[in-house]
């Protein structure tokens, strides 16, 4: 399994990092502090999960949700933010899951559960 | 299917049936307006051995909130699909954190309800056609899988093992590492074999579908398991104390796998005692 992982800050993302492999030993975790970089990658090779940030410099968690989604529609997207406010948009597109930062092994673990 | 609607608005409740009967032509719909009422209902259900598939829960409702009863009904029936419908977006973050698998915003139409349901990535539309199949196992001397009294021939080898492994566990949720441990011995859990596990689970999981039992291996993530409620199997029925189980065992499980040994020794003893 390709586990993607996408935020701006790049602190933010070496811990998201150490978080996901600690959950997924045996998976592949690969993050990018740039979105288009990212989707670079996505167009490419298959991603099965994706923990993208909603609010991101050059893109949105929901864009770059879209997109991949039109590469793999099985793809199992969770998106993270600060606040909760973008919950309900996340439902309206049929993410796995809404993370509120900071984002813990705890919280990664509840996100496998739901599903 | 089972499928439950709660609204305490009367008339919303009545349309709610309405364009639930447009998603589930055939199945059992039935609406509430109370959430008391819906609890009873579940544990009526749970009593009579049948599941709660679908929930479909307003949030504002008289006397408790529709999260506390999707906890409640989550508490009998942990498998039952929780969809949120209500009018207010402020509870979307809390149906996440109790794992709902949908938000909808009133009126509930039924091409949003059919969204919903497709995003899950689940045969909900089929998932009732595939259940009067009788399934059997037998471990006793070899292993062999039998779907309506015909046994199934395997495309792989190790499909079949794998298959097998997961009766041995019997429902416990296995890891694709624990798989390569089992089926290759000798190998190191790396990409290579990690890859060629996943060749051999979408290989099983072809066989099992092809014959309508694609069910009884759940997935999550980067675990499967067997659903052994679905499952009529010998060495199941020697541990529940099954007299014609206990007789039928004559030193021999799995016969064909050596990490079978294990449990064969565990029978032995209890066989004998």
């Amino acid at each position: 399994m390709v586990i993607m992982l996408v935020q701006n800050n790049k602190k933010e993302l070496k811990n998201l990092i150490s978080c996901v492999a600690a959950v997924f030993p045996e998976d592949d975790v690969i993050g990018f502090d740039n979105p288009m970089r990212a989707m670079d990658y996505a167009s490419t090779k298959q991603v099965d999960v994706c923990f993208a940030d909603v609010e991101m410099k050059s893109t949105s968690g929901f864009a770059l949700a879209e997109k991949l989604r039109n590469r793999n529609k099985n793809i199992r997207i969770n998106l993270m933010s600060d606040v909760v406010d973008y919950a309900i948009d996340a439902w309206k597109i049929h993410v796995n899951d809404y993370l509120v930062k900071p984002v813990t092994q705890e919280s990664i673990r509840h996100t496998i559960e739901a599903s | 299917m089972n499928i439950l609607a709660v609204d305490d608005e009367r008339l919303i409740l009545d349309d709610m049936k309405v364009e639930l009967r447009k998603v589930f032509e055939n199945d059992e719909i039935v609406g509430f307006e109370g959430g008391n009422e819906a609890i009873d209902y579940a544990n009526d259900l749970a009593a009579h051995d049948e599941k709660l598939d679908y929930a479909f829960l307003d949030i504002n409702l008289r006397g408790m909130t529709g999260i506390e009863l999707a906890k409640k009904l989550k508490d009998i029936h942990h498998e039952t699909k929780i969809i949120f419908c209500t009018a207010y977006s402020e509870y979307a973050y809390d149906a996440f954190r109790m794992h709902a698998v949908g938000y909808l915003l009133k009126p509930v139409e039924a091409k949003h309800i059919i969204e919903t349901l497709d995003a899950l990535n689940i045969d909900w539309r089929n998932s009732e056609n595939e259940l009067p199949k009788d399934i059997r196992v037998q471990t006793f001397g070899n292993f062999e899988l039998f779907v309506d009294n015909h046994q199934v021939s395997f495309q792989r080898e190790k499909a079949k093992e794998l298959f097998a492994y997961l009766i041995d566990r019997n429902g416990a949720a296995i890891t694709t590492g624990e798989i390569v441990s089992i089926l290759w011995e000798d190998r190191p859990s790396d990409k290579t074999t990690l890859n060629q596990a996943h060749t051999i689970i979408s290989s099983m999981k072809k066989t099992l579908k092809e014959l309508g039992i694609g069910n009884i291996i759940v997935k999550t993530w980067n675990h499967i398991a067997a659903d052994t409620s679905k499952i009529k199997c010998d060495v199941y029925d020697f541990y529940k104390g099954d007299a014609i189980a206990i007789n039928s065992y004559r030193g021999e499980y799995m016969a064909q796998y050596s990490w079978a040994e294990m449990t064969n020794a565990d029978l032995m003893e209890k066989a004998h005692r």
